[in-house]
């Protein structure tokens, strides 16, 4: 059911008024509103810890209306069916129905950390039932309290306040959708520490913006819990991250910041990014730089993709394009994607995007 | 304490079965004592390509489930006193054995003989990962296409997961048709793979004549296959040997003066 490429699932959209519904409250951020309505949609005998894989990786989620004693044994319980199996992966938390009882977070922490795991985000569950419309960016230029627009997925009913500011960091604003727009992509994301706001990405850094300054008003009405889960995943700085390659055939390195890869990303492969992506070798399979922002780059020696990916726009591999002999850079230029040889030196529109 | 080699490549047809069968052949010609292991369960071929089919009274998967003893299922080769099969069932599916019953099994080999070549089935399910499970190192078939190539780079990094180091064998590889520009050269194929070569298998059809016999090809014959078969052989075993470069005169007179394969 879940799933990073939402793209595929569009079509499916059988709630959708009750989504709304729930959105519609959550602009009120009022936690038992929202806990009552989804013990409203029903559904009685759900464990509270599930493991899932998707194609991000391993998906933890937690029943927020379970207790945490109950949450510790039944993740303890699944892990513990193939201990070898997870070590070493990288999860994302989800919650369904939280905010988790008090306590949670230190024994999730313990458990991950018994089973070797690594958590690299925590968010509210998102419901896939839920229409992935493109955010169109000024929707959330304002920094005003998350309106029910379609964007407003379950993610946004503790997250929204935090996602309204990130949007509106992140899409600058004047910056209109292509007519190609690459959908969904930004919907079914994380809420994206804006990469070009320095290199904190903590969110102590983000409240101090001052394009936040509304986001923090409606943030300190949500609920404290939920921060402090928040602020302890943000708290560790990711700006950019070095792999040696090959990256292979199957593999998906998704980062939040910018990614350099010594190597090369083969066919099949795919490389995302909030950031830009550099690639010292070949890039021969699929690269999305600037996930979440209209902005970006991707740097390759041997540029040779399947598929570029910025933003939201997507350019294809043409079917009789030569090799290319020489460092080449695809960016944004007039709404659409556009190579040309690296000439050493960065274009000025994108020094700042670093 | 022997070394267990799992021969696989993600892609079905590209010659795992065939190079299985005459590694060990070759191997058991060096005078180790090798078995040769048929981890395709429900579909398997090692014992036809083997000559072997109809001695088979035991199997894997009876191992597994305690029907006999290792011993009574390991074959022993027609011609080789020193070369054994463990052939699969032909009944059951990969789900009749799981990757720890593997790992005792070729534990269990390891411990009587030189070499456990392991024949692992296509794909990269749970026959993949039984197979790989007791696998000290692997070797990665491929051919000089796209598909199999793809295949094998999905391979090498689930692999690469599992801490198994991989070497490659490029096979079927057609010079005239590489020349012509028809063909990916294997310097492509490594280019793409970052692997360590173990040998490129020319195009012959001599293996194909020698696979429906039941006859290695490295028992049979003088064909270019067969010789470049003996040499990754050799390599696996740790000498090292020169490449079967079309040679000129003065590199035969300089191997005739000596420079021939030499221990590693």
């Amino acid at each position: 059911m879940s799933s990073s490429n939402a793209l595929e699932f569009d079509d499916a959209d059988p709630v959708p008024e009750l989504v709304e519904e729930t959105c519609a409250d959550a602009s009120m951020l009022d936690p038992e509103h929202v806990a009552r309505i989804s013990a409203a949609l029903g559904d009685p005998v759900r464990p509270a810890a599930l493991l899932r894989g998707t194609a991000r990786g391993l998906e933890i989620v937690l029943d927020g209306r379970a207790g945490v004693d109950a949450i510790a044994a039944a993740l303890n319980e699944r892990l513990a069916e193939a201990p070898g199996f997870f070590r070493g992966s990288d999860v994302r938390v989800r919650v369904e129905d939280g905010p988790l009882a008090a306590g949670c977070l230190a024994r999730l922490d313990e458990i991950a950390s018994r089973f070797d795991l690594r958590v690299i985000e925590l968010g509210a569950a998102r419901n896939d039932s839920a229409p992935h419309e493109a955010v169109p960016s000024d929707n959330l230029a304002a920094g005003s309290a998350p309106s029910p627009a379609p964007e407003a997925t379950p993610e946004t009913v503790e997250r929204g306040s935090d996602r309204v500011y990130a949007g509106s960091a992140a899409i600058p604003e004047g910056v209109t959708l292509t007519s190609e727009p690459y959908e969904a992509i930004v919907v079914d994301r994380e809420v994206s520490p804006p990469a070009n706001s320095n290199d904190d990405t903590s969110l102590d850094k983000l409240l101090v913006a001052p394009a936040a300054a509304a986001a923090l008003d409606t943030l300190a009405r949500a609920n404290t819990e939920l921060i402090d889960l928040e602020a302890e995943i943000e708290a560790q700085p990711e700006k950019t991250r070095v792999v040696v390659g090959p990256i292979r055939s199957g593999v998906i390195l998704d980062h939040r910041g910018h990614v350099i890869v010594f190597g090369d990303v083969n066919p099949g492969a795919e490389v995302r990014a909030e950031g830009n992506i550099i690639v010292l070798g070949r890039l021969r399979g699929t690269a999305h730089a600037g996930i979440g922002r209209e902005v970006g780059f991707i740097l390759a020696l041997r540029l040779e993709p399947q598929q570029l990916r910025i933003g939201r726009m997507v350019a294809r591999a043409g079917d009789k394009d030569a090799a290319s002999s020489e460092p080449e850079i695809a960016r944004i230029l007039s709404d659409s994607i556009t190579v040309e040889r690296y000439q050493g030196r960065l274009p000025r529109d994108l020094a700042a995007s670093i | 304490m022997g070394r267990a080699i799992v021969i696989t490549s993600g892609k079905g047809g590209v010659g795992k079965t065939t190079a299985t069968a005459n590694l060990g052949t070759a191997l058991a010609q060096l005078g180790y004592s090798v078995v040769l292991m048929d981890a395709d369960i429900g579909l398997r071929n090692l014992d036809v390509v083997m000559g072997l089919e109809n001695r088979i009274v035991f199997h894997l998967v009876d191992v597994v489930r305690g029907k006999c003893t290792l011993q009574k299922a390991l074959i022993k080769d027609r011609r080789m006193d020193n070369l054994w099969l463990l052939p699969a069932s032909q009944t059951d599916d990969k789900d009749a054995v799981t990757p720890d019953d593997m790992k005792r099994l070729v534990l269990e080999l390891k411990n009587t003989h030189d070499f456990v070549l392991i024949d692992c089935p296509a794909g990269i399910e749970q026959g993949f990962k039984n197979a790989i499970a007791g696998a000290d190192e692997a070797v990665v078939v491929a051919t000089p296409e796209v598909s199999s190539i793809r295949d094998a780079d999905r391979v090498v990094g689930l692999l690469a997961a599992a801490d198994v180091p991989a070497r490659l064998i490029v096979n079927r590889i057609s010079q005239h048709l590489v020349k012509r520009g028809d063909m990916l050269s294997q310097a492509d194929v490594i280019e793409i793979l970052a692997l360590e070569m173990l040998g490129a298998i020319p195009l012959d059809d001599q293996i194909v004549a020698t696979t429906n016999k039941g006859i290695p090809a490295v028992l049979e014959g003088k064909s270019m296959a067969a010789r470049e078969l003996s040499r990754i052989a050799m390599r696996l075993a740790g000498y090292e040997v020169e490449n079967a470069q079309p040679v000129g005169w003065f590199t035969r007179i300089g191997r005739a003066l000596g420079l021939a394969a030499t221990p590693a």
